[in-house]
């Protein structure tokens, strides 16, 4: 308050002779004092963050993908040689050169005619040498998570589709968060038919289970990365996020702050922006790391379906996998569906876990008892 | 509140009462088993042949992938012609010849010879008369004669039944506005169709067309069409002519009952679980397969036709991983498949010595296409240069992992009355063998004589193979046809291509961008890496290229929609074809012909609107070609055409993995082409291992 | 109370006839139809495509199409569909809904009634280990990745517990065993819907018992009379099959429900339990509860009388998002597990660009969802006399 009070009486020290060593008895200008108060409440709430090991947990498992996002075109620009490791058009293999025999004596150079026309083609003869490259291979020095059954890094393309992903999230929850912010402000403020047909519509879309609708869009439109994030975000800006949002802003609308302003002669665009907005903004930024969990999982299951058109992703890495027969083959290819699959949950449960720790911080009934 | 404590001994009633109901459902898993072995057991003596060793008479377990949808054979050959419908109902009816497997040689079915005849005039037309076997039954012991033949013939006619049976049965089309038989806008030449099939006799049927029929007509027409029972299906095509859409009406009926004049009858199909057929044998309750016993020699091997199942059941299995573990536990003997099996899961088979796995030549190829109706696509020298710079031996053997292998002609090597070694071999010399001694502007190539650290002051003369060979021919390609480079052009230094820098312009001007459209790497990761490869050359060349991994539909929209200002706007595209009737190709026609322009009137099938006059006047000759070695003198001509016009460029295809439990069942023969799969999965011919 | 159940099924109506719309449309956008299926086989001859496109209703207009559909829609006729013409798609539909519908009732009701256990005991063990397992492992389930969490299962208890007793405890695949319904006197589909219909029937009288009972007797005796027919609901089926000439059949049916199920409710449980925790924590800080323990009731008590049950508000609101989830899942489940259902027709539907088919299939999710929805609002009115007494 006593910023309000240094405000309200600026004419009564300007006439005082300024004391020499008194400079910061001067009203701070107001970003500065914005700025502070943030730092404060960050921090207070930092701490209160932190008291939520899980969250913190949660942070960092993202912060590790973060950082391998990062590093990723790093690695290809100054270390990975694209044509190895190229997430989508690299190849490697050992490749292995045996001599067609009718009788196999040394294995270890020699194959049967039966398993050379299996392993390559059906015009191999005898006598004739075939390479044969070692693939999907197992995890070496060169390849730390061993290659894909088409011979390309999984390493690298697991690092790789931690940005697709991370861009998909963003995509989403910038998009949802702008709408349902932007609807559940407008709907809170002005009530009436507007929230009325702007709730009955999120309720149409809360009602209609994601999976089957995206699964119709992907036969309609060359659904990609970009594309799938935008669905997403509009599709929850409008539905369960507008709702809570709206609510929140219902809430920020009844109190004594925007009567004063409304007194005042704010317009409401003033009172929305400067007042609704910013009150329902936490609230916001928690459900932008709900929806950035649901639009991984749900990119990885509609590529799995094989209904996305991405190069690469965490769910393209399984479904080739699938799509190639090694799907149930046990342990004996463990690193061609265990990175990706690990990969999808943890930044998944990570964000959810982050959102569920802020959760607590923004909504105090939720604290420790 | 006694309540919850008395509940606790309830709950733990239920878990027995649950865990009693799982025993129970293991436990019938075995009498289930059991019951199917006694059986077996007990119809063995039935079903005996004359062959030397007598073959147990057995279940044929096999496993399918999609589930089939129909047991109305009317319906399969046209709406519903999947695969899978094929596998179930394929070997239920009988035709006046087949072709048999695996030498593709045209044999007597219900004809009394194997000798089709030629069609001769008669009267205003031309027509042949086909003497049939008098001995032949339905599986409900009804003869089937020449009668049969009649009804499925007018059926097609009056019904108006579409697919497969017009290409079976293709009746002269009747202009609407004249009433005289339609004329090709072209040439004013009648189009050629049947005007009548008559029963000369019980076992003599006639057919007679408008115009001279080749080949692809007779035999290959309705000489090879399926037959269908008068008597079952006579009262249901006569209501279904009387209602609104009769085809329709016709295709909704059950085919519950329908007799059989296969190996097989149709017996029942449970929806998202499995489908079953009967062998066609006495022991089962019907006439016999009036085939059954017969000794067939084709491509060198000798086996005799079957029945020698009792019954064929097909599992619907999710995906082949589940249906290969299942073909390892010995729940099934073979897995039906048109991809054959994905590579992932050879190691499983190979390792299982209970279980054999084959591979086989595929009829098909898989192909970059170009649109020829805009530049640059429509230059010649273009084309040249695309084809140039792909290097198929590298692509295949390196990058594709040798599961793909090249392609240089359309017809397969595995169709061995067709292939032409010799050509195909021509068309692969003019790229692996070749060989430049100077470069695209005309100097020789000389090695780099800076390079004094090896001592060799001199610039010493050499000639060029492989890679370099390739960029220098394809740059003169382009060169020679107008292109010209306005920075510095495309080179080869220190074994690896240097991409030209400053673009290509062609008659001066800037070429427009070019768009790849292939599959996307989950449809099919091959092609999605081979148009990866050819943007690739076609950057280094100088042209702004992109590929273009997209959705199937997407592609086949772009290229077969004309859209609304009836138009074809994209440039190249991979995609692929799985040729039909191995015995006679005829797909010239439909993927190359001027007059099948997706954009004409016909809506063809030829997208990339390839339109080569001499090209068209060969395929009428073709079509009118009487004799075998004609069409096939006249494919190789057209062929040689095709190789240098390049509409396609042929990149590559792959062969067919199968697998079956040779532990138990055992084929006659496994080297066919396109695989077990094509011949329906020999269920006329399979028999128990011994 | 009619009168609020009416006004909901009015809004969903609507609701539903929006949407019918929305995706009507959706679908029209979608570039191609079936004759361009026709043009990558060459034998078809040109002239016929445009004879199939005709026949197959694809040169009427948008407008006269969409009235016709939503005309035929509520009259039961979802027309023909493309890719296995001419068969009606209500056929379709119904064939492959009854496996549908025990998938998703078995899998909601079981992870509903789990969910809420265990979220109630949660909630009540604040900051002991048992939150902290069972919340980081709720949160795994809730967000796993789920076709690969169901390849887990698959693998775990279709191959590795094969492996290790000896024997197939759970079936892997399909939802029948071939082998032993070669030449079966039922259709899987009428054992199917006999085994929903028992079911159902007695689950329905063991309510109208219970409800019959709260009015007549004394607390203690009514809640002794619920549990005994709940009881007698869930063991009446089994009693019925056990009985019929089905048994074999139906024994079969359940045993290869067993593991989709488990997974379905698995991943569906979590969510319930992880709300049913945070509206207890809300619920707990009340007043009432305060009051409750000022009078010295016993911690059960306070916790199953009166936190949960008022504690149950929020979670029969969230069943609206608890069905869409299950209905997601059950697409991926009846994928992974080659389960013919609802879910695997219109993903093939989709594929095959089989606009009818996608529409029905779409449209009965659709319905299942809005069907779930009002359940979950008569239960709520049913649980809050603030509605009940309007």
């Amino acid at each position: 308050m006593t910023d309000l009070d240094t405000k309200a009486t600026p004419s009564l020290r300007m006439r005082e002779p300024e004391p020499p060593g008194h400079e910061l008895l001067e009203p701070e200008p107001l970003w500065r004092v914005r700025l502070r108060l943030m730092r404060k409440t960050f921090g207070r709430n930092w701490k209160l963050f932190a008291r939520n090991k899980i969250g913190l947990v949660g942070l960092t498992i993202i912060g590790i993908f973060a950082l391998m996002a990062l590093l990723h075109p790093i690695l290809m620009d100054r270390v990975w040689d694209p044509a190895i490791y190229d997430p989508v058009k690299g190849y490697d293999a050992v490749i292995t050169d045996f001599v067609i025999v009718e009788e196999v004596t040394d294995p270890f150079h020699e194959i049967s005619l039966a398993d050379a026309q299996l392993e390559t083609n059906p015009f191999v003869e005898v006598g004739e040498t075939v390479s044969i490259p070692l693939q999907p291979a197992p995890p070496s020095k060169a390849h730390w998570l061993g290659t894909d059954p088409v011979g390309r890094d999984i390493l690298s393309q697991l690092m790789y589709s931690t940005r697709a992903a991370f861009a998909l999230g963003a995509i989403a929850a910038i998009f949802a968060v702008f709408i349902a912010t932007t609807i559940g402000s407008m709907a809170a403020f002005y009530g009436g038919w507007l929230d009325a047909v702007l709730m009955r519509f999120a309720d149409l879309v809360l009602l209609v289970p994601l999976i089957p609708i995206l699964i119709v869009v992907s036969a309609l439109f060359n659904l990609n990365l970009p594309l799938l994030g935008i669905l997403l975000g509009v599709l929850s800006g409008f539905g369960g996020t507008a709702i809570v949002l709206k609510s929140q802003a219902l809430s920020v609308t009844v109190k004594p702050f925007v009567d004063a302003a409304r007194v005042a002669g704010g317009t409401n665009r003033h009172i929305i922006f400067r007042h609704i907005i910013p009150n329902v903004l936490p609230l916001s930024f928690l459900y932008m790391m709900f929806t950035v969990t649901d639009a991984i999982s749900l990119e990885a299951t509609l590529s799995f379906l094989g209904l996305m058109n991405t190069p690469m992703s965490w769910g393209i890495m399984i479904y080739t996998t699938h799509s190639q027969g090694y799907l149930l083959s046990g342990t004996s290819y463990w690193w061609l569906l265990i990175p990706a699959g690990m990969a999808v949950t943890l930044v998944a449960a990570s964000f959810f876990l982050v959102g569920r720790a802020m959760d607590e911080v923004i909504n105090p009934r939720l604290r420790r008892r | 509140m006694r309540t919850p404590k008395l509940s606790s001994p309830w709950r733990l009633v239920i878990a027995f009462v649950v865990f009693a109901l799982v025993a129970a459902a293991c436990g019938d898993d075995d009498t289930g088993d059991t019951t199917a072995t006694t059986a077996a057991t007990t119809t063995t003596g039935g079903a005996v042949t004359t062959t030397t060793a007598p073959p147990e008479a057995f279940t044929y377990r096999t496993g399918i992938f999609q589930d089939t949808t129909t047991d109305n054979f009317w319906s399969y050959y046209d709406p519903q012609s999947t695969v899978w419908n094929a596998y179930v109902l394929g070997a239920t009816k009988p035709a006046l010849f087949a072709i048999n497997l695996p030498g593709l040689e045209l044999d007597a079915d219900l004809a009394a010879s194997a000798d089709p005849g030629t069609a001769a005039a008669d009267g205003d037309g031309f027509s042949v008369t086909v003497p049939m076997r008098q001995d032949a039954v339905w599986s409900d012991g009804t003869p089937i004669t020449a009668h049969d033949v009649v009804f499925t013939a007018q059926t097609v006619k009056d019904l108006g039944l579409g697919g497969n049976w017009i290409s079976a049965y293709q009746w002269v089309s009747i202009d609407e506005a004249t009433g005289e038989p339609a004329v090709d806008p072209a040439s004013g030449n009648p189009i050629l169709g049947l005007t009548a099939v008559e029963a000369v006799d019980d076992y003599t049927v006639k057919f007679t067309w408008n115009v001279l029929p080749g080949l692809a007509i007779w035999p290959h027409g309705p000489g090879l069409g399926p037959i269908m029972a008068e008597h079952f299906w006579g009262d249901i095509v006569a209501e279904a002519a009387t209602s609104e859409d009769p085809a329709g009406a016709l295709y909704g009926a059950s085919g519950a009952g329908d007799p059989s004049g296969g190996p097989m009858v149709f017996d029942t199909r449970e929806e998202g679980a499995f489908a079953r057929t009967l062998g066609n044998s006495e022991a089962n309750g019907f006439a016999g397969y009036y085939d059954t016993g017969r000794e067939i020699t084709s491509g060198g091997v000798t086996y005799t036709v079957g029945p020698f199942i009792t019954d064929q059941i097909y599992s619907l299995y999710g995906d082949q991983s589940a249906a290969v573990l299942a073909l390892k536990a010995g729940e099934v003997d073979y897995l039906y498949n048109p991809l054959g099996l994905q590579r992932g899961l050879l190691d499983q088979i190979t390792g299982d010595e209970n279980l054999t796995a084959v591979v086989n030549r595929t009829n098909g190829f898989r192909y970059l296409a170009f649109n020829l109706r805009n530049e640059p696509m429509s230059v010649q020298g273009f084309r040249d240069a695309v084809a140039f710079m792909i290097d198929k031996e590298y692509v295949a053997t390196r990058v594709l992992q040798n599961v793909a292998f090249p392609l240089y002609a359309t017809v397969p090597e595995g169709n061995v009355n067709w292939y032409n070694a010799e050509k195909a071999d021509a068309y692969q010399a003019i790229y692996t063998d070749l060989a430049l001694d100077t470069r695209y502007d005309g100097t020789p190539f000389v090695t780099a004589g800076a390079d004094d650290t090896l001592g060799t002051a001199d610039d010493e003369p050499y000639t060029a193979t492989g890679t370099e060979a390739r960029l220098h021919a394809a740059v003169k390609a382009l060169l020679d046809a107008g292109f010209t480079y306005p920075g510095t052009p495309p080179d080869f230094v220190s074994r690896a291509i240097v991409p030209a820098e400053g673009g290509i312009l062609y008659n001066g001007a800037p070429v427009d961008s070019i768009e790849i459209l292939a599959p996307g790497p989950g449809y099919d990761p091959l092609r999605a890496t081979y148009s990866l490869i050819i943007a690739q050359a076609l950057q280094d060349l100088g042209f702004d290229a992109r590929a273009l991994p997209t959705d199937f539909g997407v592609i086949v929209d772009k290229v077969f929609t004309p859209t609304d200002e009836g138009t074809l706007d994209f440039q190249m595209y991979i995609l692929g074809y799985s040729l039909g009737n191995p015995a006679l190709p005829t797909y010239h026609e439909a993927f190359w012909a001027g007059k099948n322009d997706t954009l004409g009137p016909n809506y063809g099938d030829n997208a990339t609107g390839y339109n080569n006059p001499e090209f068209n006047a060969l395929i009428e000759e073709f079509n009118q070609a009487q004799t075998t070695e004609d069409a096939y003198d006249i494919m190789w001509q057209l062929e040689d055409i095709f190789f240098v016009d390049k509409p396609f460029i042929l990149l590559f295809d792959t062969g067919i993995i199968e697998a079956y439990r040779s532990a138990s069942i055992n084929f006659p023969f496994t080297d066919t082409l396109s695989g077990l799969q094509f011949g329906n999965g020999f269920s006329g011919l399979v028999t128990a291992a011994s | 109370m009619a009168k609020f159940i009416t006004k909901r099924v009015a809004q969903m109506l609507l609701l539903f006839i929006v949407f019918l719309t929305v995706v009507f449309f959706l679908l029209e956008a979608q570039p191609g139809d079936l004759t361009q299926q026709y043009i990558g086989n060459p034998e078809i001859p040109p002239e016929q495509k445009a004879v199939l496109a005709e026949r197959l209703g694809l040169d009427k207009p948008v407008g006269a199409r969409y009235l016709a559909y939503m005309g035929n829609f509520f009259t039961g006729n979802f027309g023909n569909s493309l890719s296995q013409w001419p068969r009606p798609v209500s056929e379709m539909i119904l064939e492959a809904l009854p496996r549908t519908l025990v998938l998703f009732l078995s899998a909601t009701l079981l992870a509903y009634y789990l969910g809420f256990v265990t979220g109630k005991v949660l909630a009540w063990r604040r900051g002991k280990f048992t939150e902290y397992a069972l919340t980081l492992g709720g949160v795994g389930l809730y967000t796993v990745f789920y076709p690969w969490f169901a390849l887990l299962m698959i693998w775990g208890f279709g191959f590795m517990l094969t492996d290790w007793v000896g024997f197939r405890v759970f079936p892997i695949n399909k939802f029948i065993d071939v082998q032993d319904w070669v030449g079966s006197p039922f259709s899987a589909n009428h054992v199917f819907l006999r085994m929903i219909t028992v079911a159902a029937l007695s689950m329905l009288a063991a309510a109208i018992t219970t409800m019959i009972a709260r009015r007549r007797l004394e607390l203690a005796p009514a809640l002794r009379v619920r549990n005994f027919a709940f009881l007698a609901g869930v063991l009446y089926p089994f009693v019925y099959f056990a009985m019929s000439p089905m048994r074999p059949y139906a024994a079969d049916i359940f045993h290869h429900t067993l593991l989709p199920v488990m997974t379905l409710s698995l991943v569906a449980f979590a969510g319930i339990m992880l709300l049913t925790r945070a509206s207890m924590l809300e619920t707990l800080r009340e007043d009432f509860i305060l009051t409750a323990r000022a009078k010295g009731l016993s911690e059960k008590v306070i916790r199953d009388r009166h936190a949960a049950r008022n504690a149950l508000l929020p979670v029969v609101t969230s069943l609206v998002l608890a069905l869409a989830f299950v209905i997601g899942g059950g697409i991926i489940t009846e994928t992974v597990f080659s389960w013919p259902g609802i879910g695997l027709l219109l993903l093939s539907a989709v594929t095959l660009e089989d606009i009818p088919l996608a529409i029905g299939c779409l449209s009965i999710i659709a319905v299942l969802a809005l069907f779930g929805h009002l359940v979950a609002d008569i239960i709520y009115m049913y649980l809050d006399p603030r509605i009940r007494y309007q």
